[in-house]
């Protein structure tokens, strides 16, 4: 931009419009115009393998049962990244009830299915619309904990080193035994939910 | 216009085997990897009155693992992804930037790291400061002008090969590898022409001899006999995606003409999916550098069941041994023992557990092989295998290198004092993805201290001293002639204390915890200044829970055992210069 009119809008009042894409709500049921479909090129391919396009069009499956997410969170390596139980590890928490990319059934499925930038793979390409709806499910189905804003060191906060408050069992929580991250470690602070004691193995 | 007093390039400028006293050219200050300097205008009795003289926001939050280089009175700054390359004239009052270099660096790249964006930092040689953008790039750019000169490509990050390690320059060969023990890579050491780029070889890790470089007559192991060893130890052709990557440090001896680097884990965490020794994963190799011949290995841990990487610095020093002084090579490995071998031909001469171990009851000398306790050994179908020490952030982190003094012969190194119950599952193999199979939470060892910095003597295999820390330590080590070491801590304390007793001479807090190496330095102003990244990172960005304040879709809960280190640091990016403020 020529240096002269760069001037002038510093000089002046600038009007900007921030899209906050992190931030919206969990959707419920409301329909959302669709995200762009197309494959974007410069995408890591799990597998190597490349999504195919316009999968949002695609018939999806009725209700599914999270624990089958569960266990394909496991097989599809998310864990190695997204941490045990989505906390958070390389990649970001899936269970603070924040959303880089929208946290929309169709905007999960499209992160998942076509990934992100920043290096996160898509996974069309490796086990199709089904099983993307499937982590979609899964993640869904992941109890958000109550007090995510606020992280407390003081006497009886969530922070300190008294043993954690039980929290309430998820409906599709992750198994103990389950692949966590790279350079190991599981968290099992509060209040991310933690398995039932007589879960199923995966 | 810019007027731009270049140097004229020499080509096949003698490579130095180390800088001038006042300068770190390289990343361990010289080719025995010391972190050694000979400045001792900071000593013992003045260090009380260090004070910071000035510090720069380096624009990037992530683990500011490295050093700093300077020569020629310029300071260089290599950062975490995106790879900023900065110059500082210390000539100038402020040290205002000669000129700064933002390479093109892909993002993808950040989701194929499993270990947070960090880099290991640069060398200079030849007029050049060389260094890895994590993408999978080695460049080259001149030292005065800051231009790029070179830049290949020498790893996929599709694959799941990033690069973060520092290069070694030795003569006119760029030696470097890939990061990717998490990802399935099958792993490799290059080396480059450092004037124009172009890759001159290429040696597997694990594999074939054809792909190892090893060849009869030449590839001497020390313990091990036969052909193809690095392909008859996996599998079938599990060695294709069985690791090995190259994250720490390279030492070299000129007059051996060895190049000593470790190499890290097999693929996948889950060992049962990997029959055999898997070599030459946890390992260390001697190399010719000019065509990459393997001359020597020795295996740490065979069949590794428990991610104990052997990418640690491998220090070259005199050791006393059995009443002779030996031509030696020191680690602290992951593993828990600081082992001492035989240079020029791998022999193991003494292995001693510097932190709590339970994986193994000793090191046989006769093989070389751990003597193993049986009911540490992992794989899916051992279930929860409980208290495995040291846990797998390692004794001490590769990505914190130990520093060695010749005046007390003892080495000084960052520590973890933390166990972990190992349970493995397994695992699938998709390009791209992590490929690990492995849930290992931490607690602290015992004492309940999560860390330390410390003094070892090689030759009787003793901690001289120790300073307990309440985190895991996750800094490099600094000793200088003045007899003060440094190190800084997780929750962001730098420290100076006496190399010879361990006490503390002055500390500051430098704003968010310390995962790089401090360097020491003559400004041109004739005084002894030291350098030190802070910006908490590497494992700790996974680890440490809630240290991100950048990005609010990223919320993450305290986690044990070090529930506060988030009370203590967020991350940050910030180079700090101490000296004596006279």
């Amino acid at each position: 931009m020529p240096i002269r009119r760069a001037a002038a809008i510093a000089g002046g009042t600038l009007l900007t419009v921030l899209a906050c894409k992190g931030t919206r709500e969990p959707s419920t049921h409301e329909a959302r115009p669709a995200i762009a479909a197309a494959p974007v090129s410069d995408r890591i391919n799990a597998g190597g393998a490349a999504p195919a396009a316009n999968a949002l069009s695609a018939a999806r499956p009725g209700r599914l049962d999270p624990q089958a997410g569960a266990a394909l969170f496991g097989s599809m390596n998310c864990d190695g990244c997204h941490g045990g139980g989505a906390v958070g590890w390389v990649g970001p928490s899936l269970v603070d009830g924040r959303w880089r990319y929208g946290g929309s059934d169709d905007e999960i499925f499209t992160s998942i299915f076509y990934g992100r930038p920043k290096g996160m793979p898509a996974y069309g390409g490796v086990i199709g619309t089904n099983g993307v709806w499937m982590l979609v499910a899964y993640i869904k189905a992941q109890a958000v904990p109550p007090v995510v804003p606020t992280t407390s060191w003081l006497p009886g906060g969530n922070a300190t080193a008294t043993p954690p408050e039980a929290a309430p069992p998820g409906p599709a929580s992750e198994e103990k035994a389950s692949p966590s991250g790279a350079e190991q470690h599981k968290t099992s602070a509060t209040p991310t939910p933690q398995p039932p004691s007589d879960s199923a193995a995966k | 216009m810019l007027m731009l007093a270049c140097l004229v390039a020499v080509p096949n400028r003698p490579i130095l085997a180390q800088a001038a006293d006042g300068d770190w050219t390289m990343p361990g200050r010289d080719y025995a990897s010391t972190r050694y300097s000979r400045l001792a205008r900071i000593t013992r009795a003045n260090a009380t009155r260090l004070r910071p003289v000035w510090t720069f926001s380096t624009g990037v939050l992530a683990g500011h693992q490295g050093q700093p280089l300077v020569v020629h009175n310029t300071m260089y700054v290599v950062t975490p992804w995106p790879n900023v390359l900065y110059a500082f004239d210390l000539t100038q009052d402020g040290y205002p930037l000669k000129w700064k270099y933002r390479p093109d660096v892909s993002p993808n790249a950040i989701g194929e790291s499993c270990c947070d964006v960090i880099n290991r930092g640069a060398v200079y040689a030849d007029g050049k400061i060389v260094y890895n953008l994590l993408d999978g790039h080695t460049v080259a750019v001149d030292a005065a002008s800051g231009r790029e000169l070179w830049k290949t490509r020498i790893a996929d990050v599709d694959a799941g090969e990033t690069t973060p390690m520092a290069p070694m320059v030795v003569k006119n060969r760029v030696i470097v590898g890939a990061s990717g023990g998490e990802f399935g890579i099958y792993g490799w050491v290059k080396g480059l022409d450092l004037e124009t780029g172009t890759v001159a070889w290429t040696a597997r890790n694990i594999g074939p001899d054809a792909e190892v470089l090893a060849t009869p007559g030449t590839f001497k192991p020390f313990y091990d006999k036969g052909r193809e060893l690095a392909k008859a130890s996996w599998p079938d052709t599990a060695y294709k995606i069985g690791g090995g990557p190259v994250w720490g440090w390279m030492s070299y001896d000129p007059q051996l003409d060895l190049v000593y680097y470790g190499v890290g884990n097999p693929s996948p965490y889950n060992a049962e999916q990997r029959v055999g020794d898997n070599k030459w994963t946890a390992s260390v190799l001697a190399r010719r550098p000019a065509d990459g011949a393997l001359v020597w290995a020795y295996q740490f841990t065979p069949h590794d069941n428990w991610d104990y990487d052997a990418v640690s610095s491998m220090v070259l020093a005199d050791v006393k041994i059995g009443g002779r002084m030996r031509k030696a090579l020191v680690t602290f490995n992951k593993n828990g023992f600081q082992y001492t071998l035989d240079r020029a031909t791998g022999e193991v001469l003494a292995a001693t557990p510097f932190v709590q171990v339970t994986w193994a009851k000793g090191i046989d000398l006769k093989t070389g092989r751990p003597i193993l306790d049986s009911t540490k050994l992992t794989g899916a179908s051992k279930g929860d295998v409980k208290d495995v020490c040291p846990s797998l952030e390692g004794g001490v982190s590769p990505a914190s290198p130990p520093a060695y003094s010749p005046r007390t012969g003892w080495f000084y190194t960052s520590t973890n004092n933390m166990c972990m119950d190992y349970a493995a599952t397994p695992a699938q193999h998709l390009r791209g993805t992590p490929f690990i199979g492995a849930g290992t939470p931490y607690h602290a060892g015992p004492g309940g201290h999560l860390g330390s910095f410390m003094a070892w003597d090689a030759a009787s295999g003793r901690k001289m001293w120790e300073d307990p820390e309440h985190f895991p330590n996750w800094s490099g080590a600094l000793v200088t002639a003045g007899d003060v070491a440094f190190y800084g801590t997780l929750d962001g304390w730098f420290k100076a204390v006496d190399a010879k007793t361990g006490k503390l001479l002055s500390k500051f807090k430098v704003g968010s915890g310390v995962v790089g190496n401090p360097i020491s330095y003559l400004g041109p102003d004739g005084k002894q200044y030291v350098a030190v990244y802070a910006g908490i990172g590497g494992d700790w960005f996974l680890l440490a829970g809630d240290v991100r304040s950048d990005d609010p879709a990223d919320v993450r809960p305290p986690s044990d055992p070090y529930k506060d280190i988030g009370r203590h640091t967020s991350q940050g990016g910030i180079v700090w210069i101490f000296g004596l403020g006279e």
